[in-house]
């Protein structure tokens, strides 16, 4: 099965080179593409010093536009499976392999990283948001995800397609949601995700609520409103 | 407020919600534009289902007819879809114009390089900017 590890970067110019360095030397040979969400930082100059390969989007998409741009390539490009890996360096590119793994042991869609697999899920603010859509998730697909949150996902091809031109798919758990609904076959892995090392979040406290109230109004009601993919 | 009024504020406000939904079920209109029409026509039902409640609200603002208060409830609101949609016309306007001027500056190194097309990209091949055009 080829992978294609996608990552997007938005103003990372700071940890990028880590994190790149990090994929090679503990996923040796993945094939991977950073996608610069039109950073006004020296994102861009740091893939071409570093010789990345690099999709270099011209102006800022957010991150499901820039995930997708990554898909549409994936695809193009003959991929089996694509996952995504934050630039921030949280994601920790050891679980690759064993994502990848059951993927093609189990003939699964969707592989999904998980914090809370092994370890329970600690008391904040933002951990409860996270139970709230998983309840929300199990609601409505009669399906458990520990972790519906948590970036580190492998989408197989029957998944690529919607990820890569529906124009409402993005990398959360709405579209999560969806897929499962539509059929996908999906299992998790359990992961550990690291603190950022460097640059800025992308979510501040207001951005979270708006972020809960989106994906809580999306998974609950207009969740049964949409079409079912045809996997 | 009279009958045909609230008649048609109802049927109004229901083929609204009708066509919003069927525009989300077939994913032509993302889930968190659907919103604001969504209760929009919400309060359009609610004030032509209880039309006591405008005319008691009318009767405390001192507006004198209820359907002027049903005016400037509805004025109101596409007022500030109105705002919204300025600052997002704003934003398309301003992505347009860089991903146009991306585009000539990069058809222009393409043209002007010719061969060393590759040694210009930075060794980067066409991975860089070809693919995205695709
Ligand atoms: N903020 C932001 N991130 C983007 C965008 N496009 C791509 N990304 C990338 O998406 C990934 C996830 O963004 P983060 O800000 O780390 O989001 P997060 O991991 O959910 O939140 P934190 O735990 O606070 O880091 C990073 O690799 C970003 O560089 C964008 O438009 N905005
Ligand atoms: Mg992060």
């Amino acid at each position: 099965m080829r992978t294609l590890v996608i990552i997007p970067a938005y103003n990372e110019e700071a940890s990028l080179p880590s994190t790149v360095e990090e994929l090679r030397e503990k996923a040796p040979g993945a094939d991977y593409v950073i996608v610069n969400d039109g950073s006004g930082d020296g994102t861009a100059e740091v893939c071409r010093a570093g010789g990345y390969p690099l999709l270099n989007l011209p102006t800022n998409l957010g991150l499901a536009g820039a995930f997708q741009t990554g898909m549409r390539y994936a695809l193009e490009q003959g991929y089996d499976a694509a996952m995504q890996l934050d630039a921030d360096g949280q994601h920790d590119p050891a679980f690759i392999a064993p994502m990848v793994e059951k993927m093609e042991r189990e003939q699964l869609d969707l592989v999904l990283g998980s914090r809370f697999l092994t370890s329970s899920r600690p008391r904040s603010l933002r951990m409860a948001g996270n139970a709230l859509i998983e309840w929300a998730v199990r609601l409505t697909t009669g399906q458990k995800v520990t972790d519906p949150t948590c970036g580190m996902r492998l989408y197989g091809r029957r998944v690529m397609t919607h990820m890569a031109y529906s124009p409402v798919a993005r990398p959360e758990p709405d579209t999560l949601a969806l897929l499962i609904r539509s059929g996908a076959r999906t299992g998790e892995v359990p992961v550990s995700i690291r603190e950022r090392q460097a640059g800025e979040s992308y979510l501040s406290l207001g951005k979270s609520v708006r972020y809960m109230a989106q994906m809580g109004m999306n998974i609950f009601i207009l969740q049964w409103v949409m079409e079912k993919e045809k996997l | 407020m009279s009958l045909t009024m609230r008649i048609l504020l109802i049927a109004g406000s229901l083929l609204t919600a009708f066509y919003v939904l069927r525009r989300v079920r077939r994913s032509r209109m993302r889930t968190e534009d659907s919103i604001f029409w969504l209760s929009f026509s919400l309060i359009l039902v609610l004030m032509g289902l209880f039309p006591g409640l405008v005319t008691s609200l009318a009767a405390f603002m001192g507006v004198i007819s209820a359907a002027n208060l049903v005016f400037l409830i509805v004025i109101f609101f596409l007022l500030i879809k109105l705002f919204l949609m300025d600052q997002r016309i704003s934003a398309l306007q301003r992505q347009v114009t860089e991903t146009a001027q991306t585009v000539a500056v990069q058809a222009v190194n393409r043209v002007s390089s010719g061969d060393e097309k590759k040694a210009a990209n930075g060794g980067q091949d066409d991975t860089d900017a070809g693919n995205i055009r695709a």
